[in-house]
């Protein structure tokens, strides 16, 4: 009876277990061994890249994803909920990644946002925080680009 | 023979027990420290203490290239632009949140204000180190808001 009912249990979770198409996020669920810049090098071509916001978020982001812009509310969903429609609405909207800096748990990512091809980019870091294999915090910080620099050098 | 026999053995003993050591320090460049280093050295003297001449004259080159968009190239320049700065804001502070490492850059999420009472800016800068010295400078600042969607705070 006891044998039955665990192999119950064992088909009940082999049948519940989502199908998952992202073969890193497949091995990554299994045993989490990605560092933090495996996670985001995941995560920043979905996102940065593709602008695909619910496929990144959705596969790479804790759903208690604590954000810290101060413009968004917390959460994973509240994330999507705001950027996907923005994307969709604005298919003009680029990011230009520059840079990307990792050390431990932390990646930082240098980029352009060029959300209005006709308006100046705005210069933006964000920071991102990994557990677990997944991203569980964001902090940012936007500047626009001034139309006028002192030097030669541009923002990024 | 005896005798070269005798003075040879120290000298090897003293490369074997040497080599795990230089293995280890195989991350440390020419000349002699590292970018968490630099780091190390920078962030406490300029950030925390606001002393820009003796930070900026002992970690960054002379020849410093500089991003932000109201300051000019090098490094007397910046140390034109901060000191005064600092004359006219004696109650500025920065407040380091974060550090992120990785050769060659330094990356610094700060907090800066000029009183107690000023909401103030969070910062981020990056950093490029070459040859032991801060070579290159990017940054993006923005005026923390009044109110907030979320009760994380920015930092």
């Amino acid at each position: 009876m006891r044998v039955c009912s665990a192999i119950m249990a064992a088909a009940f979770f082999a049948s519940a277990a989502p199908a998952v198409a992202n073969p890193a996020l497949a091995a990554a669920e299994q045993s989490c061994t990605m560092s933090a810049r495996e996670v985001l090098d995941e995560f920043i071509p979905l996102f940065f890249e593709q602008r695909n916001a619910k496929l990144a978020f959705e596969t790479w982001v804790h759903p208690d994803y604590i954000n810290h812009n101060p413009f968004a509310a917390t959460g994973r969903d509240a994330a999507v909920n705001f950027l996907q429609p923005f994307f969709d609405a604005n298919p003009e909207a680029r990011y230009i990644v520059h840079r990307v800096i990792a050390d431990g748990d932390l990646v930082a990512v240098h980029n352009e946002a060029r959300f209005n091809p006709a308006g100046p980019p705005s210069a933006v870091v964000d920071i991102f925080r990994v557990e677990n294999c997944k991203i569980v915090e964001h902090w940012d910080v936007v500047q626009q680009v001034p139309e006028q620099s002192a030097n030669q050098n541009g923002m990024f | 023979m005896a005798r070269r026999h005798f003075s040879a053995a120290p000298v090897i003993a003293a490369i074997l027990a040497a080599a795990p050591a230089l293995a280890e320090d195989a991350a440390v460049p020419a000349c002699g420290r590292t970018v968490q280093q630099i780091a190390d050295g920078f962030i406490p003297l300029f950030y925390e203490q606001g002393k820009v001449r003796e930070a900026y004259e002992a970690f960054v080159a002379e020849d410093y290239r500089q991003h932000n968009p109201h300051a000019t190239d090098g490094r007397d320049a910046a140390i034109a632009f901060l000191e005064p700065f600092y004359e006219r804001n004696p109650g500025h502070r920065m407040v380091v949140h974060r550090v992120l490492v990785e050769d060659p850059y330094i990356v610094v999420h700060l907090h800066g204000f000029s009183s107690p009472e000023d909401r103030g800016a969070a910062a981020v800068d990056i950093l490029r180190v070459e040859n032991c010295q801060i070579v290159e400078h990017w940054d993006v600042t923005q005026p923390v808001p009044e109110r907030s969607m979320n009760d994380n705070g920015m930092f």
